[in-house]
């Protein structure tokens, strides 16, 4: 993609660390990048932009469980940043500032088309992949590989709302559990709550599936 | 760290993996959607207005309010004072009325007073000579509230003749006109409420004309009488006396006389 040099982690784990890497050097410069884009420097929005594009993406794909929507949404986000330029404040990490607009977006999206449960259920596709596959369907790796991403995809689909929310924000966008409570406005107690039995909830789900398998 | 606690915070810390995860996460924003997002960007700061005024949010506004207000408050402040209207009565113009009330009569005036007095109904004495003195009149009148008060303001000179002087013996008014009501006390309770017959207002009217210079005036008529007697004129003084007397009937019966 033109004018974004960012490169991207080729794992989970390594974008964890990258982004922990990130967050050390950069919060305080991309908040610099941000107030430099409200002045006119495109070059500063692409650097910004390249930095945070495949976790917010990923967040709202996970989130919505939609491409298009997520499509969307993404570009909604972004389209907010733009218009918020000139109000920025470097008070707050830029990824915080980022993550609340994603997650407002998507409550307002969940609003808008009355479609949001407080306990999502997993779609029919989602359920059989949760569901153990044949045996004749995994030969090699790949195959396998192809399944644990698939059944982390289902599983994570089958969380409750808030709880994705809140695993979705630790793990995509790296943010602390207080500032993951500041995003989704709830306390930090909640938030860790939320998080913990997401993950309690991810393990027993994936480790039933490869016990199975 | 064992158990679901350290489990927990390993996971938090990141140090360790709590479940297996996909080694690969192919989910990256397409092309095109980097290529809206960042048209998007480079056109709202080409197209970006340049503000017409670089302080507060609040400052402009808050310029522009005070500004009417100040513009506002100038114009109702010149309006008021235009409206207002000019003094018509100064304490200074007052002043000047009650120190020179009197002014000499006219003729024409003179010749007024009974058509106040057909007017009908019980006149004082002070209004057949209206004429005369509108100031005098002022402060003689029953409707004054400050008689007492126009009594300490020092009479006017006596004015100076504008008709002959009333031969002796001609017939004097039956009715009482009105002292100076600038006078003393005494003269201020001269101010007699009686009311006048027509008959008698016109003859007091007529003669007011012819009427000697002292007679005007209560001080100097009496100034007058006491001069006769000192000239040995007893009998035209009194004369004179029972003459004022008739004119003055509170004088007539006042304690001090």
């Amino acid at each position: 993609m033109e004018g974004v040099t960012a490169s991207e982690p080729s794992t989970r784990f390594a974008s964890a660390r990258r982004a922990r890497k990130v967050d050390d050097v950069s919060d305080d410069e991309d908040a610099q990048l941000m107030l430099a884009y409200a002045r006119g420097e495109m070059r500063a929005f692409e650097t910004l932009y390249a930095r945070h594009r495949g976790a917010l993406y990923r967040y709202l794909v996970r989130q919505a469980r939609d491409t298009d929507t997520a499509h969307d949404l993404f570009q909604e986000v972004w389209s907010r940043v733009i218009v918020n330029r000139a109000r920025y404040q470097a008070r707050a990490k830029f990824r915080t500032f980022l993550f609340t607009l994603a997650h407002n977006c998507f409550i307002d999206h969940c609003r808008r088309v009355k479609a949001r449960p407080v306990a999502m259920g997993v779609d029919d596709a989602d359920a059989a992949d949760l569901l153990p596959a044949d045996e004749e369907t995994l030969p090699d790796v790949e195959i396998e590989r192809d399944e644990v991403s698939r059944r982390y995809r289902a599983a994570l689909a089958g969380l409750p709302a808030e709880q994705r929310d809140v695993y979705l924000l630790h793990e995509e966008s790296d943010l602390s559990l207080d500032e993951i409570a500041r995003v989704t406005g709830v306390g930090t107690e909640t938030a860790k709550s939320r998080l913990r039995y997401a993950v309690g909830k991810l393990k027993a789900a994936l480790t039933v599936a490869e016990d199975v398998t | 760290m064992t158990g679901p606690d350290g489990e927990f915070d390993d996971f938090l810390s990141r140090r360790k993996p709590v479940f297996r995860r996909p080694e690969e996460d192919p989910l990256e924003p397409p092309a095109e959607l980097d290529r809206i997002v960042l048209r998007r960007a480079r056109e709202a700061i080409e197209t970006q207005p340049e503000p017409a005024y670089h302080g507060t949010r609040w400052g402009m506004p808050v310029a522009l309010a005070a500004t009417l207000l100040v513009v506002f408050s100038v114009f109702l402040h010149l309006g008021v004072q235009r409206n207002e209207p000019a003094a018509q009565v100064t304490v200074q113009s007052v002043s000047q009325q009650l120190d020179y009330p009197a002014a000499a009569p006219s003729p024409e005036n003179a010749a007024e007073p009974p058509q106040a007095a057909d007017a009908g109904g019980p006149k004082v004495a002070a209004d057949l000579d209206q004429s005369r003195s509108g100031t005098r009149d002022r402060l003689g009148s029953p409707g004054y509230a400050g008689e007492a008060e126009a009594s300490r303001y020092s009479p006017p000179p006596p004015p100076p003749p504008v008709v002959a002087a009333r031969a002796p013996g001609e017939a004097a008014p039956s009715a009482a006109t009105e002292p100076a009501a600038g006078d003393s006390a005494s003269q201020s309770r001269s101010v007699v409420m009686s009311a006048p017959t027509p008959a008698e207002a016109d003859r007091a009217v007529a003669s007011a004309s012819s009427t000697p210079i002292w007679r005007r005036d209560a001080r100097t008529w009496l100034a007058e009488i006491d001069r006769l007697r000192a000239e040995g004129k007893a009998a035209e003084a009194d004369a004179e006396m029972t003459e004022y007397k008739r004119q003055h009937r509170a004088y007539a019966g006042s304690p001090d006389r």
